[in-house]
């Protein structure tokens, strides 16, 4: 599983949010960055994504704070 | 009650004979176990540096644990008064601390808050340093959610740097 996949963030986040609250929060990051959901991003559009996910704060913060370090480290 | 959208915390009604709550040497076991373990991890030779990020990340733990209080427990309360009057009740039930507003400047974008009876650090020994880096972030957490903003903490006083009250200070970012 790739750091840009959909997938992989959910499965993140499922450590620590209710299904269908993580579902809500995954389709507002997207839709707020004009995007569609689809499995596979590219590395611009999510850091777009993350970067919403860390406005929305509490765990889903925490987790793309974790995800974007990672994201930039592999570079 | 609301409740928290966190799926670990789970139900815990079902905990009927003993309650909600733990004991405060189990948690500041846990919190100092957990310290040690990542600074393990980080490896010896750079000290300061992993005291460093070893900090941060408790102070992030901290921030998400603030941001899901807010959304569980502060949600549509606009008022920063009416907030910190609801969030102390809840530092109080919670047994973190009890919090008090020592300044609140919003055009300046600085707040002070300090925590008596921290729940990390009160009758800690004084060792000279400020370890309470989740309450900092909790802090932190709890400001964004009623700000909508980043918002970066930092303790200035701590009981184990041998003040007698955890305070921070924190900052608005743009
Ligand atoms: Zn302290």
């Amino acid at each position: 599983m790739d750091l840009c996949e959909l997938s992989f963030v959910k499965k993140k986040l499922g450590r620590f949010l209710r299904n269908d609250v993580l579902e809500g929060v995954i389709k507002q990051a997207i839709s707020e960055c004009g995007l569609i959901e689809k499995n596979d991003y590219s590395v611009e559009e999510m850091h777009k994504i993350l970067e919403r996910m860390i406005g929305f704060g509490g765990f889903c913060e925490l987790v793309a704070r974790n995800i974007k370090a990672r994201l930039i480290l592999r570079k | 009650m609301p409740e928290f959208k966190i799926s670990v915390v789970g139900d815990v009604s079902k905990r009927v004979i003993l309650g909600p709550t733990v004991g405060i040497e189990l948690f500041r076991i846990l919190r100092f176990s957990m310290e040690n373990l990542i600074l393990a991890q980080l490896g010896m030779g750079k000290e300061e540096e992993n005291q460093a990020k070893a900090n941060e990340n408790i102070y992030l733990v901290g921030k998400a644990v603030g941001g899901e209080l807010g959304k569980a427990f502060l949600s549509g309360i606009d008022d920063l008064n009416e907030y910190v009057t609801k969030l102390r009740e809840i530092l109080i039930n919670l047994k973190v601390g009890i919090l008090k507003v020592v300044s609140a400047d919003l055009e300046k974008g600085k707040i002070v808050v300090d925590i008596e009876e921290c729940v990390t650090c009160v009758g800690t020994p004084n060792i000279g340093m400020h370890i309470c880096y989740f309450e900092g972030g909790l802090v932190a957490g709890i400001l964004k959610f009623f700000l909508k903003k980043e918002v970066a903490v930092v303790e200035v006083k701590c009981c184990a740097n041998g003040d007698n009250v955890c305070e921070f200070e924190a900052t608005v970012k743009e």
